[in-house]
């Protein structure tokens, strides 16, 4: 399997994370919304809504404790939840659109670019918080990892200038 | 950086154009330029072997060192 340039894992993976994205805001949105109308039910009187907020007060959603403790909280408290999700969806993007650009050089088997390090501490900054936010902590190790990796790209992208510059 | 290619002299002296030069010794013409122009990081033995032949002359005609401060990168 190749990795780097055309028809290589990194191309195919380049034109695959669009959609990822795409696919993830579109979740994002379709269960802000549900849940916007679980938690904040309001009576407009139109069947979908009703029967929304009827579900999230049925005996069987209010059976799981977590989410009873959470219907049972304050507006204000409940309010914070959708921007937390929110945070989430915007870490998951910001890491979805560095890793197509990295890929993207990839792709034009451009590896060791001081660009591609930046990229590679970007996605590391953005994964530490959405390692803390959703409580994977595996994928803070992940995150050292990407650390030295960045730092091989960065001493890498020293020796490709100096081959480049070599005549 | 305080060593000075003096390629482009050397070639005005012999009449030969960049991309004649570049063609006889295999090299591109972006990295004879990058070599005119003095923005080379470091030159191969084989290449200054390559031009000495090309121009008939040493590597001392080619090189001129100016000083000044050393170079930091």
């Amino acid at each position: 399997m190749r990795y780097f340039g055309e028809s290589s894992l990194s191309s195919v993976l380049h034109r695959l994370l669009p959609f990822a994205s795409v696919g993830v805001f579109l979740v994002w949105l379709v269960f802000t919304v549900l849940l916007s109308l679980a938690l904040f039910p309001c009576s407009w009187g139109d069947p979908v809504t009703r029967g929304i907020a009827e579900c999230s007060r049925s005996a069987e959603a209010l059976s799981d404790p977590d989410w009873a403790n959470l219907v049972a909280m304050p507006a204000y408290v409940r309010a914070l939840v959708l921007p937390y999700f929110a945070l989430v969806v915007f870490l998951l993007l910001a890491i979805l659109h560095k890793t197509r650009k990295l890929f993207g050089n990839f792709r034009e088997n451009r590896v060791f670019l001081p660009e591609n390090s930046t990229n590679l501490r970007s996605i590391l900054f953005l994964l530490i918080p959405f390692s803390v936010l959703t409580a994977n902590f595996p994928s803070l190790l992940v995150s050292l990892i990407l650390l030295l990796v960045a730092e091989i790209l960065r001493s890498g992208s020293v020796l490709q200038e100096e081959h480049d510059m070599t005549v | 950086m305080p060593i000075i290619f003096r390629l482009d002299r050397v070639m005005a002296d012999r009449k030969m154009p960049l991309n004649e030069l570049a063609r006889r010794i295999g090299l591109t013409d972006t990295n004879l330029s990058i070599l005119k122009t003095g923005k080379a990081r470091a030159v191969r033995i084989a290449t200054l072997d390559a031009i000495c032949r090309e121009l008939d002359c040493q590597p001392g005609d080619l090189f001129e060192h100016v000083p000044g401060p050393p170079d930091t990168d």
